[in-house]
């Protein structure tokens, strides 16, 4: 059971100190909205500003993407670039995603200063709203959530919820098997003992369909793509300076039409692209305005990295991208 | 932009089956196309010279010839554009012969049909090839030679007798190798020490070359006429330059006849301080630190007795390994082989039933230097009957599925010698295939037959097996009756060094299914590897007699030679490059290019053009396409796919 | 175009093969030089390695138009260029998977290893993938294509 306020003071203190020391530049976090019971990200500057870091449940972005757009931000002319490290307060998710980052040399080790969290699971706010439909709306934005072992309590002002938290939960956490996190300068919580699980059951009964009935289900969910790419721009793995879909010059790979197979060209390159590198954060299934499974196609290729080549990203600095290594073993069981 | 198209006829092996006409016409449509036309034949002169004077004439910017595959005549159609005055580069061929005439005789519409594909997607990556400029570097007059058998003391005397600077590195303690073990050689039977020593000797004494004995290549860097090498030089325990040879430190070796002689494959024992053979070059002794006693326990005795015998003072046990780096321009590949361990196949009884030999340790056995100074002996007596078995680890599903080629002769050879040195004795020979190709080599083996020899004919699949009988081995061989022998021979198998893969590691070169390097091209490049400036002598590229090894070797030799006598060489242009506003610098091509010619510098990927060798690796990994190959672009690649699919262009 | 009275009596597939030029394509030729026939559907595209096969290419392939897509290398072992096969082996294998996944018929995509003396396998490879692609008919799944 996790104690929301007490991490939540244990990450303003931390952050007050190294604002207060100048050892970081600025530290991103989360802070409460202000109609409702989400989280956003916060830029905080100032010591005095600390107070406002927010932790809870519904803490959902990855807060990377931010520090990737800090370090490839290119220092104007004749400017001395300020190369101190910047704070982070980041799930044991997203600080695997900071594993990927080092590994490819987008973000050093010594520009970024890490308050790892421990995460027992995020709330999904599409779920939290339908729990709370009886919730008077101008009651919503000033709800509490408490960790509640299986369920999770929702104090208002009024008879408090209790909501199993398998209703809640975002879909990745789930299936997460990582709830502590894995690089960081500071651990914030404490160790949380895994449970083993399978962690690939949620795409089980996709995989045990046939051809047709696959491509039926992605038919479906792809004609929905309107190709806002929404999923791409908040993903931080996707740090290209220019995206191969938005070249149209000498040549394109895509052309920037919305119909069924240009979504599949898309979304199968986007796959590629990230396997053996996305760690599941869940940043694109939760941006897709569509409701698009995206998840379910990285999840696939995680799987099959997993079974095929034993690649497990976002663990440790050391390993070798998955396409940038090979074994004499691996299989090829379809090749002629 | 302009185009030219020419449809070569190939006498009648294209236009028998493509209409020629048609397609040179067809061609005629497709965007840019300037000029198309047909002929008999594109590659001879006249057909040369018609498209030099097109070129000329209506001043083409991109060629585009249609004919047999490019890996015939692409060279040849680059010179002649390059000769009108047009980039060698900006030329494309259509392979409308091999892929398509030759392929669909029965199918004259569809092949014409596909010819015109092949001819559109050539065009549409031709409309997209630029100008690459070819770079020079300057060649460091200077070549290495890894391995000092017989091959690699061949290569090293032709070189340095060319003029160059050559360092020979070998990795024992003397050059000489496999063969300075022989006793004697097939089918002339002359002594294998009197025609390989005097060579030896040569290497030695030559001006030009460096020897670096007991030394091994740990690191190769650079890339043709510019390689820095990094060597060991292992510590031998004795100065070099103090020691002459005397041989009074092994004498006094407390381990004196104690330690075994792998020179005679372990028959015979030697000193923890020994050199390998007497005729041994450099002739300097060497600590064996795995057996010195003072090495491994730092104590022997009061005083190593060695220090006290050397009178030249040249025993060192402090010494240390040396690192050195070397400068050359080329590098030939001369590790030799090892020999197959019967033992892999119990069914032998080698390593269990003393009677049982390999053809090597016969060879030490029959030597005159060898440890029973060349009387045939087993158990302490003079065999009457015995049993060769061939192929063995040689042409076997399971194993080396290769036919070693040197086993059938020196089979033929030990048979002869033991009929020589025992008059009387029963030789038997089995063999499943008496391959007896070599120049003198029928010869010999019809004259071993006549001399009384039997040969016994077996089918591979064949099952055989040898068993213990007292002081005496039984041969059950399927479909024979069974021979009781005094001594079993085997004849094994050549095969790649046990330790090739640190070597191909070092050296970045390929190795086939065999396990041998990888040659260019089996028939016409048998000495060149895919890296450009090293190349291939003797058996590390595949089993061979004596003959073969030198003329290799030679050949070789003859190749790394050329670029030091031309002193700069021209490197391919077709490299990868990167686009620096589209690379994130993620790192991913640098892991992937199997040649590190890929840094990162400043957060951007940056290519050594020396180092890259232009397959692409890269550009296929890169997510954003910012690391292109030059002459086969993604845009290129994309052009080709979208017109061989589209119905118009 | 015009017709020369070959008139096509059926529908005809159309394969783009990406081949390796050390191995595959050199093996090609031999099929030629040997004049070992097979369907006319294949269209070589030269490159000099297969590890330089995006499986981009691939798909891109299907989505204009491509009715099967091959992609052929050297063997395990024998890269001209040490390793290309096998990082081109992990990439369009891990691809193959996703078209299982996505429903894309995985079964239009073959990956074959030819040797330069395998002109025989090579003519093997082609016309059984030929046969597999007839029977399966034109690929729209990513092309929208009606075939």
């Amino acid at each position: 059971m996790t104690d929301y306020k007490a991490l939540e003071k244990q990450i303003q203190d931390q952050a007050r100190q190294w604002l207060e020391s100048g050892e970081v530049k600025y530290v991103i976090g989360f802070e409460k909205g202000d109609n409702s019971p989400v989280c956003r990200p916060v830029f905080i500057y100032k010591p005095e500003d600390a107070g406002k870091l927010a932790w809870g449940p519904l803490c959902n972005n990855n807060l990377t993407k931010y520090l990737v757009e800090e370090v490839q931000i290119k220092p104007k002319k004749g400017e001395e670039p300020d190369l101190r490290p910047v704070g982070i307060v980041v799930k044991p998710c997203d600080s695997k995603t900071i594993v990927e980052l080092m590994k490819e040399n987008i973000v050093p080790r010594e520009r970024v200063k890490i308050i790892g969290v421990i995460s027992e699971g995020t709330i999904n706010p599409k779920a939290l709203d339908k729990a709370l439909k009886d919730v008077p709306l101008d009651k919503i934005a000033g709800i509490q959530i408490l960790d509640g072992g299986d369920n999770f309590t929702i104090k208002y002002d009024g008879e408090p919820l209790s909501v199993p938290k398998d209703e809640l939960l975002n879909g990745k956490c789930k299936v997460c098997v990582v709830h502590n996190p894995v690089v960081y300068d500071i651990f914030v919580g404490d160790k949380v003992t895994q449970i083993d699980k399978d962690e690939f059951e949620d795409i089980a009964d996709l995989e045990a369909m046939s051809d047709e009935e696959r491509y039926e289900y992605w038919k479906e969910q792809l004609s929905k793509c309107i190709r806002c790419y929404a999923c791409r721009d908040t993903c931080p793995l996707c740090y290209c300076e220019e995206c191969v879909f938005d070249r149209t010059k000498p040549y394109n790979w895509n052309e920037k039409t919305v119909d069924l197979p240009e979504n599949f060209f898309y979304h199968m390159v986007r796959a590629m692209h990230l396997a053996g590198r996305c760690v599941d954060c869940g940043g694109c299934e939760r941006v897709c305005p569509m409701d698009i499974p995206i998840r379910k196609l990285n999840r696939f290729l995680l799987k099959r990295a997993k079974e095929r080549f034993k690649v497990v990203p976002g663990i440790n600095v050391e390993d070798k991208a998955m396409f940038g290594d090979y074994d004499i073993d691996d299989p090829g069981e379809g090749i002629k | 932009m302009k185009i030219g198209v020419y449809v070569c006829e190939c006498g009648t092996n294209i236009s028998g089956t493509v209409d020629v006409a048609d397609v040179a016409e067809y061609a005629k449509s497709l965007p840019n196309v300037a000029v198309s036309k047909y002929y008999k034949y594109m590659c001879s002169d006249p057909g040369q010279l018609l498209i030099k004077d097109d070129i000329k004439e209506l001043g083409l910017t991109h060629v585009v010839v249609a004919s047999c595959s490019p890996r015939m005549h692409e060279p040849t159609f680059r010179t002649v554009v390059e000769e009108a005055g047009m980039n060698a580069y900006c030329f494309e061929m259509a392979n409308i012969r091999e892929h398509c005439s030759w392929a669909h005789m029965h199918e004259k519409f569809k092949a014409t049909e596909k010819a015109k594909d092949l001819v559109k997607m050539s065009v549409a990556k031709a409309a997209l090839l630029e100008p690459l400029e070819k770079k020079q570097v300057p060649v460091t007059p200077a070549a290495l030679v890894i391995g000092g058998g017989i091959a690699g003391i061949q290569t090293a005397l032709e070189i340095a007798e060319s003029g160059f600077k050559t360092y020979l590195v070998e990795s024992t303690p003397s050059i000489g190798g496999r063969m300075a073990q022989l006793d004697k050689t097939f089918p002339t039977m002359d002594c294998s020490a009197c025609i390989l020593t005097p060579k030896m000797v040569d290497v030695a004494r030559h001006p030009n070359i460096e020897l670096l004995t007991y030394s091994e290549v740990t690191g190769i860097d650079g890339y043709i006429g510019n390689f820095t090498v990094t060597v060991k030089k292992k510590a031998r325990y004795v100065d070099i330059e103090k020691c002459v040879g005397c041989g009074l430190c092994a004498e006094a070796c407390r381990l004196k006849d104690r330690v075994d002689d792998e020179f005679n494959e372990n028959l015979g024992k030697r000193s923890a301080i020994y050199v390998p053979f007497p005729q041994a070059v450099p002739l300097k002794y060497t600590i064996d630190p795995e057996k010195c006693i003072f090495l491994k326990t730092g104590k022997c005795g009061d005083s190593p007795p060695c220090v006290g015998a050397c009178a030249a003072d040249a025993i060192n046990h402090q010494q240390e390994d040396e690192i050195i780096e070397l400068d050359v321009g080329t590098i030939v590949v001369a590790t030799g082989f090892d020999l197959y361990d019967p033992s892999q196949k119990p069914e032998y009884g080698y390593g269990k039933i003393k009677n049982v030999i390999t053809g090597m340790e016969f060879e030490r056995l029959v030597s005159a230097s060898g440890p029973t100074e060349g009387h045939i002996e087993i158990n302490g007596k003079e065999p009457e009957k015995v049993v060769f078995i061939q192929c063995v680890g040689s042409r076997d599903k399971e194993g080396n599925e290769y036919c070693s080629r040197v086993c059938c002769m020196y089979t033929a050879k030990h048979a002869h010698l033991v009929r020589d040195k025992i008059p009387g004795a029963e030789v038997i020979v089995y063999n499943t295939d008496v391959r007896a190709y070599g120049k003198g080599f029928e010869e010999f083996y019809v004259r071993v037959m006549d001399e009384g020899v039997k040969y016994l004919r077996r089918e591979l699949d064949d099952q055989i097996e040898v068993v213990e009988n007292g002081d005496k081995a039984i041969v059950k061989a399927e479909g024979h009756p069974d021979i009781e022998a005094d001594l079993v021979v085997l004849a094994t198998a050549i095969e790649q060094k046990k330790d090739i893969a640190d070597i191909s590691k070092v050296l970045k070169i390929s190795r086939g299914a065999d396990n041998f390097f990888l040659e260019i091209h089996p028939k016409l490049r048998p000495m060149d590897t895919a890296t450009s400036g090293i190349f291939l002598g003797g058996c590390c590229q595949g089993p061979k007699d004596i003959p073969d090894t030198v003329a290799q070797a030679s050949g070789a030799a003859a190749k790394a030679t050329i670029p030091l006598a031309q002193g700069k060489i021209d490197l391919d242009p077709q490299t990868s490059f990167v686009i620096e506003n589209n690379c994130a610098g993620c790192g991913l091509c640098v892991e992937a290019c199997p040649y590190s010619a890929i840094e990162l510098m400043d957060g951007k990927a940056e290519v050594n053009e020396a180092l890259c060798r232009g397959c692409g690796l890269c550009s296929a990994t890169c997510r954003s396409g910012a690391i292109q190959l030059k002459g086969l672009t993604d845009h290129q690649l994309i052009s080709m796919i979208k017109s061989s699919l589209s119905e118009v262009f | 175009m015009e017709d020369e009275g070959g008139a096509k009596e059926s529908w005809e597939p159309k394969i783009i093969g990406f081949f390796c030029n050390w191995c595959s394509y050199a093996g090609a030729d031999l099929a030629g030089t040997s004049r070992i026939q097979y369907p006319t559907t294949i269209r070589i595209i030269k490159v000099m390695c297969s590890g330089r096969v995006n499986p981009q290419f691939v798909l891109k392939a299907f989505q204009e138009g491509a009715d099967g897509v091959l992609v052929s290398g050297c063997h395990p072992g024998d890269c001209h260029y040490i390793e290309g096969n096998y990082h081109a082996r992990r990439k369009l294998t891990l691809m193959e998977d996703l078209l299982e996944f996505t429903g894309v018929d995985p079964s239009r995509f073959q990956m074959s290893w030819v040797s330069a003396s395998e002109g025989q396998k090579f003519a093997e490879v082609v016309t059984e993938f030929t046969e597999r692609i007839k029977k399966l008919g034109p690929q729209t799944k990513l092309s929208g294509g009606e075939g």
